[in-house]
């Protein structure tokens, strides 16, 4: 028993060792590496319009073509996965992570009306269609907090919240976490019900360590395997949901570039997408890479964490 | 009336992830060909099964007295009717123009009508021409004010005060559709109920404003009868409306306005069941009107059903039943597999049908276009009392950077009418060569300087606020707000709002800046300058809040000036000095672009809502 650390350390080294999985790895890392140092290599600004030069293909002066209104496509694409690298870490650091993790430590460490009380506000929770109380509570809450947001600005000149787009992801994906921390919780709550039996929990107790203490030190480490997988998961479902409400209209707001507006504005007219391909061809194929890549990582991370137990 | 972007000529380009892969299925299947429609066709069989499938979206509300959008009045006009109506004439002698049967003419006109518009004769008042243009050539529509409930357009009476009097009388075979018959006082009843400050009609004071006591009634003044719970029962009929017998209404204006005539075609003034209004909560799922249609089924966001009105009073409608479909889809697919008879084209798919030389031209589709002019214009609008729009020259300066010519021609690709003025083609007094604001980003950013503001440094947060679904601003919207940033250093952020909440957040004067359209009512200047901007008008249809005594003045001269040379004038006076203060920056006159298919007849697009679908009927292919 390794007691000690999320055991990051491992994973990576074991995700290196192998060939193929470090390949995942670089082209995540890149993916990453553009998402945040994206303005600096991007050839244009993200809305620059030349309409003398609409819906070109490739070209190296534009290396992914043009759009409608003749903007640079492969600047598009940069400031989308920006958007889509801060989005997805943004979710992996907070939220249904965070919340759903301790929830399930504390529910299934303590038991009992504690327990009760949160699975069972967990299963209302579940109850309700998630995506459509999202729509909901975008749709009314969104005013408001955006007048909110406007006086934050003004009273503290962080006008990036604004201009990159921030304000609508803490919104969408706040919102979010209220509904999915519950899948979190349930699949680790069962996983500490049966560590908190193990006789190594029960020594830790005799020789006095706090709940902390054995939460942390023991149950923790033992749901390592599953943090990973949830780890990933969460992130790779983040991205996926950021497309999903671009396109419903309820994520990122134009002009600011997403991978869910590009998508939308194109594959929705099937004409557009026969005349001029490389407007759905270049962002989706990132996004298919991106999350390609994260779930072979994921299986692979998931394999060496269980493995090493 | 209002209209959204969305609704703008149903060209409804709404799909949502999981469809996608089903509409591509769709495309993929339908292969075959058909075969090309000969030059020259003899007159058509009529075919047995009388049905139209059309993209419609959920109408905002089905209340005559409180509809105010496209979305709603198109289906309002066919379930309802009133005194007065529009009707056209539409023929084609030779055979050369597909979508009228060759000698059969689409309207309600008599032979010596027909006879006379085919010679160019107009008559004077009231009646206009309409242009439509097709792969084979020009077709004019002669569209006329015509009796609708009344058994004819009445001749004004001048009363010694100096107000004006309609007597109107009532056809004695007018039914509701539930088998009532329509009397005076059913007008009486309708009337008072869009008066009446409880029912919120935001239209009435627009359209009704003009009858004695409707404002009083409006401003509770006078209570009606409606309100006998209320405490102070001061209440009392309209004096503009007098029942002289059950089927005679005289109705009486406030002066010689000659223009009241078309207001009565509007939703606001056609007439509802007492008995259902009064009676039944939610009787908008069931209207009962006197319309050619009547509502059998309408599924909130999948279906619209009208089926025919077989007691209807006038020309029955030769159409059985009319399905629109409200769950969406994309308009040109769904028409290509058959699913819809009438498809706009939007700006993606137009080179499909326009551009002999484009790949992807399609010949067939091509023979099934049709081009009209709408009478609308599409602007941006300032709240000039909102900082920092209430400075002229900042609202000014914005205008200024805008290149409208540029907007039309190469964004939209011609499909629309860069707008100078307020006022759109086919309304007297436009101008098709008013110089308007000029694009000058040079001068845009001096005149910003100049402003209270100081430049692009000194302005607030400004937020463009537009209506619709999904993420996607389109090209025009993002085009002004490059422009804006480019040309005058200012960032806009850009916010969409589904449709209703929209309006609402509009009449609650939350906006800065927005986009919208207004389509013509009636063919006449008032409609615009009048209606949107005289400073008597309630904030839900002076969004702007602009006022400016100058033009109140011009305004009130030319509502009763007598002379038709000396009215437009009055209004171009207007128009002038609306366009240089800038509380709308015009962008464009849209046009219908439209595909029929060859088996539905008597289809043409209109440049304002008026009740269509009586004429259309389907032949055998």
């Amino acid at each position: 028993m390794i007691l000690e650390g999320l055991r990051i350390k491992i994973i990576a080294y074991g995700l290196w060792e192998k060939k193929v999985t470090r390949i995942f790895l670089l082209i995540l890392i890149a993916f990453y590496l553009i998402g945040f140092i994206g303005p600096l290599i991007a050839p244009y600004p993200y809305d620059a319009q030349d309409l003398t030069a609409r819906y070109q293909g490739p070209s190296p002066t534009h290396w992914f073509g043009t759009d409608g209104l003749g903007r640079d496509l492969f600047t598009r694409c940069i400031y989308s996965m920006r958007t889509t690298a801060i989005i997805s870490i943004f979710v992996a650091i907070s939220g249904s992570l965070i919340l759903g993790v301790s929830l399930a430590l504390i529910s299934g460490y303590k038991g009992g009306k504690i327990d009760w009380l949160i699975m069972n506000l967990g299963y209302i929770f579940w109850a309700l269609p998630g995506i459509l109380l999202l729509m909901y509570i975008s749709v009314t809450i969104r005013p408001g907090y955006e007048t909110f947001i406007r006086d934050l600005v003004e009273i503290t000149g962080w006008d990036w919240i604004v201009k990159e787009g921030i304000d609508d992801f803490i919104l969408v994906f706040g919102s979010l976490s209220l509904f999915s921390w519950v899948g979190v919780t349930r699949i680790l709550r069962s996983k500490v019900l049966t560590l908190r039996e193990t006789l190594f929990v029960e020594a830790a107790k005799s020789l006095g360590a706090s709940t902390f203490r054995i939460l942390s030190k023991h149950i923790l480490p033992n749901l390592s395997w599953l943090l990973t997988f949830i780890f990933f998961s969460a992130i790779e479902a983040a991205i996926g949901i950021e497309i999903g409400l671009s396109f419903l209209g309820i994520g990122i707001q134009p002009p600011h570039p997403s991978f869910g507006i590009m998508l939308l504005e194109t594959a929705l007219n099937l004409d557009l997408v026969v005349a001029h391909p490389h407007l759905l061809l270049f962002p989706a194929s990132i996004v298919t890479i991106w999350i390609f890549t994260l779930v072979q990582l994921e299986l692979a991370a998931t394999k060496i964490s269980a493995l090493r137990k | 009336m209002k209209i959204s972007k969305k609704t703008l000529a149903v060209l409804l380009i709404v799909t949502i992830v999981a469809s996608l892969f089903g509409v591509l299925a769709t495309t993929i299947k339908e292969e075959p060909k058909q075969p090309q429609p000969t030059p020259v066709i003899p007159p058509s069989k009529i075919a047995e099964v009388q049905e139209l499938h059309l993209l419609g979206s959920d109408p905002h509300t089905l209340d005559p007295a409180l509809a105010g959008d496209v979305g709603s009045a198109i289906y309002i006009e066919e379930i309802f009717s009133g005194l007065l109506t529009f009707d056209i004439v539409a023929i084609d002698q030779n055979g050369d123009y597909d979508f009228i049967d060759p000698g059969e003419p689409v309207g309600d006109y008599t032979p010596e009508e027909i006879k006379k518009v085919l010679e160019k004769e107009i008559p004077a008042n009231f009646a206009f021409i309409h242009e439509v243009k097709t792969f084979q050539g020009k077709v004019y529509i002669l569209i006329r004010l015509a009796p609708d409930l009344a058994k004819e357009v009445p001749e004004p009476i001048y009363n010694p005060d100096g107000t004006v009097s309609y007597i109107f009388k009532i056809r004695e075979d007018a039914f509701f559709h539930s088998g009532k018959k329509v009397d005076a006082w059913d007008f009486v009843y309708s009337f008072e109920r869009a008066a009446d400050p409880k029912t919120g009609s935001t239209t009435c004071e627009l359209y009704l404003g003009d009858i004695i006591g409707v404002m009083d009634m409006q401003n509770g003044l006078i209570k009606n009868r409606i309100n006998k719970q209320s405490e102070r029962p001061i209440y009392k009929d309209l004096p503009g409306l007098e029942v002289l017998d059950d089927l005679t209404l005289k109705i009486t204006i406030d002066g010689p306005k000659p223009y009241f005539l078309w207001k009565l075609t509007y939703p606001t003034a056609m007439v509802v069941n007492k008995i259902q209004t009064e009676a039944v909560v939610n009787w908008t799922n069931r209207p009962d009107g006197t319309g050619p249609f009547r509502l059998v089924k309408y599924d909130f966001g999948r279906e619209i059903i009208l089926e025919r009105n077989d007691n209807y009073h006038l020309t029955p409608p030769k159409l059985e039943k009319i399905y629109f479909d409200l769950a969406g889809g994309q308009a040109l697919t769904l028409y290509k597999a058959g699913k819809i008879d009438i498809a706009g084209v939007g700006l993606e798919q137009i080179d499909q049908v326009r551009d002999p030389n484009n790949p992807l031209y399609d010949p067939l589709l091509a023979s099934q276009y049709l081009e009209g002019t709408s009478m609308d214009t599409f602007y941006l609008a300032f709240n000039v009392e909102k900082p920092p729009f209430d400075d002229p020259k900042v609202r000014k300066a914005f205008a200024m950077a805008i290149d409208r010519k540029e907007l039309a021609e190469v964004v939209l690709k011609n499909l629309v009418v860069p707008a100078k003025g307020i006022l759109p083609p086919g309304i007297p007094g436009y101008r098709p060569d008013l110089e308007g604001i000029p694009y000058d980003p040079e001068g845009a950013r001096k005149l910003l300087a100049e402003s209270k503001y100081g430049g692009p440094e000194g302005l607030p947060t400004i937020v463009l606020h537009l209506a619709g679904q999904r993420a996607t601003a389109g090209p025009t919207v993002e085009r002004i707000v490059y422009q804006w940033k480019t040309n005058l250093g200012v960032e806009v952020e850009i916010e969409k709002t589904e449709w209703g909440t929209f309006l609402q957040e509009l009449r609650h004067q939350k906006y800065q800046v927005w986009v919208m359209g207004w389509i013509a009512d009636y063919p006449d200047p008032e409609d615009f300058l009048d209606l949107k901007f005289h400073s008597s008008r309630s904030v839900a249809n002076r969004e702007t809040k602009y006022s400016n005594p100058q033009v109140d003045k011009l305004l009130e001269l030319a509502r009763t000036e007598p002379d038709p040379q000396k009215r437009i004038k009055l209004y171009q006076q207007a128009e002038d000095i609306i366009i240089e203060d800038c509380p709308w920056i015009p962008l464009f006159h849209s046009k219908d672009h439209i595909l029929v298919k060859p088996y539905v007849k008597g289809y043409l697009p209109m440049p304002l809502v008026i009740p269509i679908f009586k004429y259309i009927y389907i032949v055998e292919e």
